[in-house]
């Protein structure tokens, strides 16, 4: 690959961040609210559970489905 | 004698298909198309674009993690076609998804309708009316779980009729499937 093309991958690359971090809306009032908002339900610890524990729980059972109820040993 | 826990692959594959599957009809169907309720609609009542952007985040991660299941189904999925011991049975795979999506409905309606209360099945109703719409979706996850396990036990009752015994004395399905 020519440098140029190598570039044309690295420069947007490295300027998307900063492209990210001025762009109007990450400014407004509005994206304000909301990362304060999204801060302060993973603060909640019972949101935070309330989004993971159906998945470990379902995970927890699986596992004993899979290791602990074997098919016929016949078969 | 060792346990083959691969033989296994199949059922639990589609368990977690059906725990993957069930969880993007509930974020696809109910989240974006009806629009019933969202992740935390109960804690951010989306009648703001604020708190609608808040709940579209956790309901991305709700996403994330179903497929992240979907994923991990595929990986069983594969391994069980590499198993020459696998008993490619339908009613075994139909009764596995039905089992997922069962499971899936009522851990996530006991957790997130009734314990955490994070969010209920219809935000909008109120009062004895949002409580039945939650019991609806539990009753759902039992039925479901119900006929998955039915299935599961048919379709290992044909796999045993089916297998033919081996010189060692123990049943290969492999070795049955060859010999029709």
């Amino acid at each position: 690959m020519r440098l140029r093309q190598k570039l044309s991958y690295i420069i947007p690359i490295l300027l998307m961040p900063s492209l990210a971090w001025s762009c109007p809306f990450c400014h407004s009032d509005r994206a304000t609210e909301v990362r304060a908002g999204i801060a302060e339900s993973f603060g909640n610890l019972s949101i935070v559970l309330a989004a993971a524990s159906p998945f470990l729980v379902l995970a927890f059972v699986v596992i004993i489905l899979h290791y602990g109820v074997q098919e016929s040993e016949k078969l | 004698m060792k346990k083959n826990f691969h033989k296994n692959d199949l059922r639990t594959a589609a368990i977690l298909f059906g725990i993957g599957m069930g969880g993007f009809i509930d974020g696809i169907l109910f989240h974006q198309i009806l629009q019933v309720h969202n992740m935390l609609s109960n804690r951010f009542f989306p009648d703001s674009l604020v708190n609608v952007d808040i709940n579209m985040f956790w309901d991305g991660l709700f996403h994330a993690a179903t497929w992240t299941v979907t994923a991990v189904a595929i990986y069983f999925f594969w391994r069980a076609g590499l198993n020459h011991r696998t008993v490619w049975s339908g009613k075994t795979f139909v009764g596995g998804l039905f089992l997922g999506w069962g499971l899936f409905n009522f851990v996530e309606g006991i957790i997130d309708h009734h314990i955490l209360q994070v969010h209920h099945v219809v935000q909008r109703a109120t009062g004895l009316t949002q409580l039945l719409w939650d019991l609806a979706f539990l009753a759902s996850g039992i039925v479901f779980i119900a006929i998955g396990s039915f299935l599961i036990k048919r379709g290992k009752a044909e796999a045993v009729a089916q297998a033919v015994p081996t010189h060692s004395g123990v049943y290969d399905q492999a070795e049955s499937s060859l010999s029709h």
